[in-house]
């Protein structure tokens, strides 16, 4: 014990102006250290390892965009967290386990009351990719002919319910974006409807997989980060997320991660 | 208590979520019947495979013991994601052309059989060998003794368990909402997804619930009618 004490001194003595020198630290979960929410995979927007609940060694857009963030909330890149959070599950009422969440979330009305969004970080459309057998649809009456597979909590599923009105008994849904992904390779539908930042990575990374991207469908929906309704986080977020949109960083790493031309691929009507 | 109710059980979202949910729900109701009528025969011939005698049989009883211990051990959410995503994907037209809901049958078939096997061996080996030697002794050949005397003692005594395993079927139907068959239990996490309202579960579970409960009270009555039977016997 006695020789225990000095080390308790020292570190009490370190401690104290570790504490004191950044007055103020951002609102996090963790004072110092920063919780992100992820579900890889979204190629393009983030990959990465499961190991139970953490995320390790995440890549993406999502990720390099993150570490900005913490960087303009005074937080090292060696502080933060990764933890993956099931898509589904994101728009739950109530406490999160995280600071904030980077999953590709439209902002949306309904979403707004239970959940806080960020500023955007990304434009996105809906985005209709085929499977390898299916003739590409000239129009939403064409689609709304086919069989369809969409993520459970989807914006993408949404439109195919409410807006496009497609039979129930044509519509597949599934719980997580790589079981639609291998439901359409598979052939259990004709065209997996989801943004197209997603479906147009994914045919890239496998192109034998699938069939092309065969269309979208102007939704004009932005994404943002979501945030536990009402956390004190969000307006710094939101903040961290204007500049870094104005300095031009969002549109570099835009390019480095998707370098895709969205206005080739056609509008459907 | 009132955020409980608003959330779970609020009767507004009661009458929205309904009709989706029970056209979901006709869904698990198909998917179950047709599973278990297969499971019923399966179930049977692998438990009377089991039970044959002899050495020359060996090998077809190991099959089944390897069967029933391999799928009575496997979650069911791993079958049903090898049925409906894995086969499609070896590419045979029939298999590419099977709907999920029918390889969710599938998946549940291969489950469940091994299950009831073990409530089929069980009522088997529950009636006594001098029923058998007897039968033997007037002349019957193996199967007839088991057809005419060993099952129909067995089986009767097996229907409430056979039941029981019944009503799991039906409830593990859910499952398989998850693979892309829009039955019940998805369409309720549809509706809470799209109006983060807790009630469409709700309203899934009424159904199963109004399902299972006839069931119970079916079997219980049988239990006491053979009860009934057998005490009068006795006398």
């Amino acid at each position: 014990m006695k020789r225990l004490l000095p080390l308790v001194a020292a570190a009490a003595l370190l401690a104290v102006p570790a504490a004191s020198a950044r007055p103020a630290a951002p609102p996090t979960l963790k004072p110092g250290a920063l919780t992100v929410a992820l579900n890889p995979p979204a190629v393009g927007f983030q990959v990465g390892t499961l190991r139970g609940n953490t995320v390790v060694n995440p890549t993406g857009f999502e990720i390099d965009l993150a570490r900005d963030i913490a960087a303009k909330l005074g937080i090292p890149a060696a502080k933060i967290s990764w933890i993956n959070v099931p898509f589904d599950t994101l728009f739950r009422p109530g406490a999160k386990p995280f600071d904030f969440a980077f999953e590709e979330a439209t902002i949306t009305a309904a979403r707004s009351r239970v959940v806080d969004f960020s500023a955007p970080y990304f434009n996105a459309n809906q985005g209709v990719l085929l499977s390898k057998t299916a003739t590409a649809p000239k129009s939403l009456a064409d689609l709304k002919k086919m069989s369809i597979c969409a993520q459970s909590a989807t914006t993408g599923l949404d439109y195919v319910q409410h807006k496009l009105q497609a039979p129930s008994s044509s519509v597949h849904i599934y719980t997580s974006t790589s079981a639609a992904f291998t439901a359409l390779q598979v052939g259990r539908c004709d065209v997996f409807v989801m943004d197209v930042p997603i479906v147009a990575s994914q045919k890239k990374t496998k192109p034998s997989a699938y069939g092309a991207v065969a269309g979208q469908i102007v939704t004009n929906e932005q994404y943002g980060a979501v945030l536990a309704k009402g956390s004190k986080l969000t307006p710094d977020v939101s903040a961290a997320i204007k500049a870094l949109t104005t300095d031009g960083t969002i549109a570099k790493l835009q390019k480095k991660w998707f370098n895709i031309d969205v206005s080739k691929i056609p509008v459907l009507k | 208590m009132h955020r409980f109710l608003h959330a779970f059980v609020d009767p507004f979202a009661f009458r929205q979520a309904l009709p989706d949910v029970w056209s979901g729900f006709l869904i698990n109701v198909h998917m179950m019947l047709i599973a278990e009528a297969l499971v019923l025969v399966l179930a049977l011939l692998i438990a009377i495979v089991r039970g044959l005698p002899g050495r020359g049989a060996k090998p077809l009883r190991g099959l089944a013991i390897a069967y029933t211990d391999f799928f009575r051990g496997t979650p069911l959410t791993i079958v049903a994601y090898v049925c409906i995503l894995g086969l499609p994907g070896l590419g045979y037209p029939f298999l590419k052309n099977a709907s999920s809901e029918a390889l969710g049958v599938v998946a549940l078939t291969i489950v469940y059989t091994a299950y009831v096997t073990e409530v089929y061996r069980a009522g088997i080996e529950s009636v006594h060998g001098s029923q058998r030697m007897a039968a033997r002794s007037l002349g019957l050949t193996y199967m007839q003794a088991l057809r005419y005397v060993v099952l129909p003692q067995a089986i009767r005594r097996v229907v409430p368990p056979l039941l029981n395993d019944f009503i799991g079927l039906q409830k593990d139907t859910a499952i398989i909402g998850a693979i892309g068959v829009t039955e019940a239990a998805a369409q309720a996490t549809n509706y809470a997804n799209s109006y983060f309202n807790y009630t469409g579960y709700f309203v899934a579970a009424v159904f199963f619930v109004y399902l299972t409960i006839p069931l119970a009270r079916f079997t219980d009555n049988l239990i006491r009618q053979r009860e009934l039977r057998e005490r009068a016997a006795g006398i």
